[in-house]
């Protein structure tokens, strides 16, 4: 037993002996960046010890500066200084990127809420005429699947499928419905007065969805938002 | 020659399980477990050392078949856990060494599970042959615990699994001291 203490003490010392001789030998987990190999065996420029890998990069990285001309710089909005969350090393010598994740809940609030200013919205129909923030209908977890809710403006149906352009042909800020029943105006006018209903334009004010049955009493008397789509959440 | 398959089917599998398991994480993004498992199968051969706590009568409750039992049970659960954490990366030497003493240590207990479990057929035999040549039950048992030979083989295959078991604790101990001295706590 005591012959098998001393062999593994003196084992123990050999490796720590090694690993303050070569420590990116022994112990690294791999290359760092090419902006770092000249700091590469000096780990504690960046490891501070039990205080993680990210505690001492600001200390030759001005944070100010960073960013891409165009974009907001966000590295000073940084709630922590946690560089290691979205930042990687040891990824090799021609990592091909120093950010692995982009951590939002990392940014002041007030930065992470302008999303426009860092994304671009793709030019699909999803998008077309766009108004209104990203966040309104986007998590920052992922694109897809879009928080956009269309059944409390409109329920898709087997006749009326998600095509956007059918009712949006100029963008999501107007909807028109006479794309498809346009062949039929005079009968639709036909049916609405043989309802009693004289002004029928803005159709989303009753229709909510394709079913004949489904159809709502109509908003205040006047509302001057006829075939436009009512300011979302104004005032509140 | 079925038992000899046997054991090597055991470490094969142990390389198998690892390395699917290590895939089916790697798919389902649980990367960070990573750490976690490193730490729960140092942890699972820790415990397997009750074995030798009860061989060397520090522990005397139980029965030592039980500990050995568990011994090869969970030292071999340990590894495939540690191989997961592990795979196949060779960037830094020092947990390398230890992952790879680890896997010849696993050899190593196969291979001496192997031994012990010919000593015993071998055991039995001579039982058996004792027997036929009319001796009673009792000079049967004392000639049988004579056999030197067994012995011997065993205390042979102490002298190389013990002392590779010590370099596979020593290595990542100081890998486990590395690793928290780098981290973020
Ligand atoms: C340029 C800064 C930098 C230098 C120099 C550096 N590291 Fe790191 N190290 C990092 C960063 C950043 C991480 C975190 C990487 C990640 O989480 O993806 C890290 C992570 C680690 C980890 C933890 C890996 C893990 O999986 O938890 C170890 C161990 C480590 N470094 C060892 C070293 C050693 C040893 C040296 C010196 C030979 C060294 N580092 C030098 C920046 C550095
Ligand atoms: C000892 C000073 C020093 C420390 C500490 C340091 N860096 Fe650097 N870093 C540099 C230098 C020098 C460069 C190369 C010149 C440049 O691009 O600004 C660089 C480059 C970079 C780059 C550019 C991309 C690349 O791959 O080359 C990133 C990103 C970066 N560092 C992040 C970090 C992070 C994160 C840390 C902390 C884990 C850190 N740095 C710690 C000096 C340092
Ligand atoms: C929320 C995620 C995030 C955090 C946290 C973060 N960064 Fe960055 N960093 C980025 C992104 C994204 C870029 C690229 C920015 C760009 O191109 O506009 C970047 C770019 C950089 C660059 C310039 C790289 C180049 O190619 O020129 C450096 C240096 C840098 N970061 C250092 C740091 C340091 C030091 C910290 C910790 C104080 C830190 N970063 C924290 C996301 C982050
Ligand atoms: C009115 C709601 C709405 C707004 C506002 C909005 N989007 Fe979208 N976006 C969607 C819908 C719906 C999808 C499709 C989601 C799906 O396929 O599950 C989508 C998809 C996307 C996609 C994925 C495209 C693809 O095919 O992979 C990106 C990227 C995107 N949006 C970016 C943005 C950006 C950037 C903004 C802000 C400038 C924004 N969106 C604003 C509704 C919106
Ligand atoms: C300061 C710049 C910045 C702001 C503000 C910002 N993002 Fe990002 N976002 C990024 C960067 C950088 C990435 C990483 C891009 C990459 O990996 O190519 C990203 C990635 C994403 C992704 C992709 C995630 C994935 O896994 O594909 C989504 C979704 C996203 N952001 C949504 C948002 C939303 C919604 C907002 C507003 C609430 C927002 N972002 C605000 C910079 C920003
Ligand atoms: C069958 C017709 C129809 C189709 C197809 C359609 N919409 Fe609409 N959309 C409407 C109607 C009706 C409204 C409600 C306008 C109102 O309430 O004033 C509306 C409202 C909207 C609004 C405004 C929501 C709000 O509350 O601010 C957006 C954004 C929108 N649609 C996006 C889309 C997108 C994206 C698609 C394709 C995926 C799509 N629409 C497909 C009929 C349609
Ligand atoms: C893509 C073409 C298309 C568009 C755009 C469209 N519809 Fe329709 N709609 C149909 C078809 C096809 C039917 C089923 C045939 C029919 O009864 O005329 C239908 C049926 C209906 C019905 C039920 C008729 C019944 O007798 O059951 C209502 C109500 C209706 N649509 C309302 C609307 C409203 C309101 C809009 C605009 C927001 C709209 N539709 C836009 C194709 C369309
Ligand atoms: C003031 C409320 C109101 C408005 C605005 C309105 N409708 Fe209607 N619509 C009705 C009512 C009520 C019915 C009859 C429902 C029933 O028969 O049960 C109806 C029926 C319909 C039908 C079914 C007719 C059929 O064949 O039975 C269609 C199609 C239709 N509306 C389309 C439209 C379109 C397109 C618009 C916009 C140009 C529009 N409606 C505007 C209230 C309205």
């Amino acid at each position: 037993m005591r012959r098998l203490l001393l062999a593994g003490s003196g084992l123990l010392a050999a490796i720590a002996a090694a690993s303050v001789a070569f420590p990116h030998a022994v112990l690294s987990p791999g290359d760092v960046a090419e902006g770092h190999a000249a700091i590469e065996g000096d780990c504690f420029a960046c490891h501070a010890p039990f205080r993680g890998p990210d505690a001492r990069c600001a200390a030759c990285h001005e944070l100010a500066g960073i960013g891409s001309p165009g974009r907001p710089r966000f590295h000073e909005a940084l709630l922590e200084r946690a560089c290691a969350a979205c930042h990687t090393d040891h990824e090799g010598r021609a990592a091909p990127r120093a950010v692995r994740e982009f951590r939002h809940d990392l940014l002041r609030e007030d930065v992470r809420g302008a999303c426009a200013g860092c994304h671009l919205a793709p030019a699909d129909t999803n998008h077309m005429g766009l108004r209104g923030e990203c966040a309104a209908c986007h998590r920052v977890e992922g694109w897809k699947p879009s928080t956009f809710d269309h059944e409390a403006s409109f329920r898709f149906d087997r006749n009326h499928p998600a095509d956007c352009a059918a009712c949006h042909p100029k963008g999501l800020g107007e909807y028109t419905c006479y794309g498809c029943h346009e062949h039929e105006p005079a009968e639709v006018a036909r049916k609405h007065r043989k309802e009693g209903i004289a002004d029928f334009e803005a159709c989303a004010e009753c229709h909510r969805s394709g079913e004949e049955d489904e159809v709502e009493g109509r908003g205040e008397e006047g509302d001057g938002g006829r075939g436009r789509r009512r300011g979302r959440g104004e005032g509140d | 020659m079925r038992a000899v398959a046997v054991h090597v089917g055991l470490f094969a599998l142990l390389v198998l399980a690892s390395v699917l398991a290590r895939g089916a994480l790697r798919a389902l993004g649980l990367g960070d477990w990573d750490r976690l498992l490193g730490i729960a199968g140092s942890l699972l051969i820790l415990v397997s050392f009750a074995y030798s706590l009860r061989k060397r009568k520090i522990v005397t409750r139980g029965r030592p078949p039980a500990y050995l039992r568990l011994h090869e049970i969970l030292a071999w659960t340990g590894s495939v856990l540690v191989l997961v954490h592990g795979g196949a990366r060779f960037e830094a030497a020092l947990p390398w060494v230890a992952q790879t003493a680890m896997l010849v240590v696993v050899a190593s207990g196969l291979t001496g599970k192997y031994l012990l479990q010919r000593a015993k057929q071998d055991l039995a035999g001579a039982r058996k042959e004792f027997a036929a040549q009319g001796l009673g039950k009792e000079e049967v048992e004392s000639r049988v615990l004579g056999l030197a030979l067994l012995v011997q083989r065993m205390t042979r295959w102490r002298a190389v699994h013990i002392p590779l078991t010590l370099l596979f604790g020593v290595a990542a101990l100081a890998h486990a001291m590395a690793a928290m001295l780098f981290w973020r706590w």
